[in-house]
């Protein structure tokens, strides 16, 4: 019952609905504005000819240790890191996964297109939601200055384990909207149903923001695999959102104060990341976090970036956040049940 | 004025601008500091090489032909190609290949690869890269060796020689084919002055987008500053008070002069911390010189202004558009009930401020710039200036229509 009440605060306010519906607006514009045939997939049949096939993942090192004249330890890193890819480059190589057509010449754009700008968007938005539900959530019997009644009690301090249930279900279900209502847009608009089983590793496709390098991923997907585990990952973006609000609420008595310090944890994890250097690292660790994960989001399952050392980073990058989000909102929640409210 | 002090001290609150400090202290390393030195880098490491900031040194901010004459380019030219063919003369590699001077050097490293075999690629590829590192400076990322070397230095003069000679070609087409009466405008006017400006041709667009990265630190700081003045006094109940009298009433206007008045401040003092570094860096020297003119890449600058002028132009449009955002966070802050819905409706009015930021001041009043050609289309002198004064405007008139009305409204 008590889940019901907590859900319809969060699920109803008007401030996260009207957000929520803002972003849709925006999303629909976003793409709308885009222009791209899929109909015109233009090839030539010549060029199909398998770039995996003798590939050398060391040409890639070399451009990012000359590109950030790395040397030492960070050099031998991000080495290392293209040594251990050109072993999938050659299961590629004799898989033939580079044959695929999918759009073409085409390719890279609505590639780039779902997968960064409105997978993107999706993603920034839950994400947004989520915190500011958390945040709502946690504020709320201080905005309304009820707490000294609900909290004077054993069981109204254990209200904190509801909010925390409830904040994660309302990002569920606006994370779950905004994917849905946004895709529909999507594939109303561009007809992505001649490609789903078409491998995205295929030689009409380039990395995201570095066209001169393939998409390499460490395994091999179809573009439906990828759209899935991409929402997936989205998904529990959204929810490493809600408990860092949730963490930040429950510690932070004053909304103001939580509401500015969730903002600076965010703005640190994006500012930071970019003053540690190339090949450390300290670099790879800062691009586990979050908002490091959705500003990497079109490189998702790839090889990345040069700042980028590990293996599926973005799976672990979620593993990581979740799990530590996790166990600050459990011991915020544990602090919150012995603090003096005074 | 009491009052207005008091709201004053309340707005400047310490811990608000410790926040904002150490905000811009991360802003400066995460992004400025790095697009400082890649301007640097490029007064001798751009398409140029060093050659045109010696010109602006020799000649100053224009180029006369008969300094043209006298800085000599096919000269330039024809000693370095000298030094390159002694060079091709005296190393092996070469003759091996047939190459007995620069422009067969150069034939070579155009060779259509496309029918070679996987094999005598690999034995090409080796034998350009031993080549390249005796001509272009190598590919060990050693900067100052790949300028100093005879191939690259002889692809800046022909650049250069692109832009202040061959550069008649390049502005027609903007003539004949450009549907912007203001860029067809500045290109005859750039023809009669013969594409003689001197100034670096990275100099506006690397400072514009500066530009752009300090307004949205600095919209952010203003935000940050001004809307927790009525969402405290709205959380505490002290409104109440406060319209319980005509005196009482009259605070919500000197809150709203004092929101103003801070933005303004601050934005100076942020603008003014982050502009000294770039102008004091090199930029500086370029205070009184014109900036109109072309540079391949880099689109046309469309107004004869000097520098100086355009800085002044960059850091008002930055001040109106936090002045702006003050005056809608001042706005949204007495809509909101509480800190959270604060937030939530400021991030998109937020991202909307930036986001025109951003347009609007990277590579303002240039024929690159998007709001001018896609909103505008090249047809509005200044766009982008405007643009921002018309936010200033429509948020000044909201915010006083506001505070007109809390004179008389009902509070229950």
């Amino acid at each position: 019952m008590l889940f019901w009440f907590e859900l319809k605060k969060t699920l109803l306010a008007p401030a996260i609905v009207g957000f929520a519906a803002l972003c849709l607006i925006v999303n629909a514009v976003i793409i709308f504005s885009y222009n791209i045939s899929v109909d015109d997939t233009r090839y030539d049949a010549a060029e199909l000819n398998d770039i995996f096939d003798g590939f050398d993942t060391g040409d890639i090192a070399d451009t990012y240790v000359m590109r950030n004249a790395l040397s030492g330890a960070e050099e031998e890193r991000v080495r290392a890191k293209y040594a251990d890819l050109q072993r999938v480059v050659d299961e590629k190589g004799a898989k033939d996964e580079s044959l695929s057509r999918y759009f073409g010449e085409n390719s890279t754009y609505l590639h780039e297109l779902l997968f960064q700008v409105v997978l993107g968007a999706i993603t920034i938005e839950a994400c947004a939601i989520a915190l500011f539900v958390a945040l709502i959530s946690t504020g709320y019997e201080n905005a309304r200055s009820t707490e000294s009644i609900i909290y004077a009690s054993k069981s109204g301090r254990n209200i904190l384990r509801t909010k925390l249930v409830s904040s994660l279900a309302t990002a569920s279900v606006f994370f779950l909207l905004l994917a849905v209502l946004t895709l529909a847009l999507f594939f109303a608009r561009f007809d992505w149903s001649a490609v789903w089983g078409e491998n995205v590793s295929s030689l009409f496709n380039s990395a995201v923001n570095e066209r001169w390098k393939p998409f390499i991923t460490w395994r091999s997907f179809t573009v439906q695999e990828l759209l899935l585990e991409s929402l997936g990952m989205a998904g529990g973006l959204a929810f490493c959102f809600t408990l860092l609000g949730f963490s930040v609420g429950a510690l932070i008595r004053n909304s103001y104060t939580s509401c500015v310090a969730a903002a600076m944890a965010c703005g640190l994890m994006f500012v930071v990341e970019p003053i540690a250097p190339m090949g450390t690292i300290w670099r790879s660790v800062l691009n586990l976090t979050p908002v490091q994960l959705i500003v990497n989001i079109g490189s998702w399952f790839t090889d990345g970036y040069g700042d980028i050392l590990w293996a599926n980073f973005e799976g672990l990058g979620l593993a990581v956040s979740l799990s530590t989000l996790a166990v600050l909102s459990l011991a915020a929640m544990h602090w919150f049940k012995r603090r003096n409210l005074l | 004025m009491r009052i207005f002090m008091l709201e004053l001290k309340k707005l400047w609150n310490w811990r608000v601008l410790l926040l904002i400090l150490a905000m811009g202290v991360l802003t400066w390393f995460a992004f400025l500091a790095d697009a400082l030195d890649s301007y640097e880098s490029l007064k001798t490491h751009g398409i140029y090489g060093a050659y045109q900031t010696e010109m602006f040194e020799l000649y100053g901010d224009t180029l006369e032909p008969e300094e043209l004459a006298d800085f000599d380019i096919p000269g330039k030219k024809a000693e370095i190609t000298a030094e390159a063919n002694a060079i091709i003369a005296a190393k092996p590699v070469f003759a091996e290949n047939g190459i007995q001077n620069i422009e067969e050097y150069q034939a070579f490293q155009n060779r259509n690869i496309r029918n070679m075999s996987d094999d005598e690629f690999e034995e090409y590829d080796k034998t350009l890269s031993e080549m390249s590192s005796l001509l272009d400076g190598g590919e060990d990322g050693d900067l100052d060796a790949f300028y100093g070397s005879p191939g690259t230095r002889l692809q800046c003069l022909e650049a250069l020689e692109n832009h202040y000679i061959d550069y008649e070609d390049y502005l027609t087409t903007y003539l004949q084919n450009d549907q912007r009466p203001i860029v067809v405008e500045a290109a005859a006017k750039i023809i009669d002055m013969d594409n003689g400006n001197l100034i670096n041709y990275r100099l506006c667009s690397d400072f514009s987008l500066y530009s752009a990265v300090t307004a949205v630190f600095a919209l952010v700081a203003v935000i940050l500053l001004i809307a927790p003045l009525l969402a405290v006094d709205r959380f505490r109940r002290i409104n109440l008070l406060q319209y319980s009298s005509s005196i009482g009433r009259r605070i919500f206007r000197i809150q709203y002069l004092a929101a103003i008045i801070s933005a303004l401040v601050l934005t100076a003092l942020i603008v003014g911390a982050f502009y000294l570094p770039f102008l004091l860096f090199d930029a500086g020297k370029y205070w009184g010189a014109h900036i109109m003119s072309l540079s391949f890449g880099t689109g046309i600058q469309l107004f004869d202004i000097t520098f100086g002028q355009y800085v002044l132009t960059l850091a008002g449009m930055t001040i109106m558009l936090c002045v702006g955002a003050a005056c809608f966070a001042f706005v949204v802050a007495r809509c909101s009930s509480g800190f959270v819905t604060l937030m939530i409706k400021m991030v998109p009015i937020g991202a909307a401020l930036s986001a025109i930021a951003v347009l609007a001041i990277n590579t303002a009043q240039n024929s690159n710039n998007v709001l001018f050609t896609m909103v505008f289309r090249g047809r509005l002198s200044y766009a982008e200036a405007l643009v921002c004064c018309a936010l200033l405007i429509s948020s000044l008139v909201l915010s006083a229509l506001l505070v007109r009305h809390e004179r008389n409204v009902d509070v229950t």
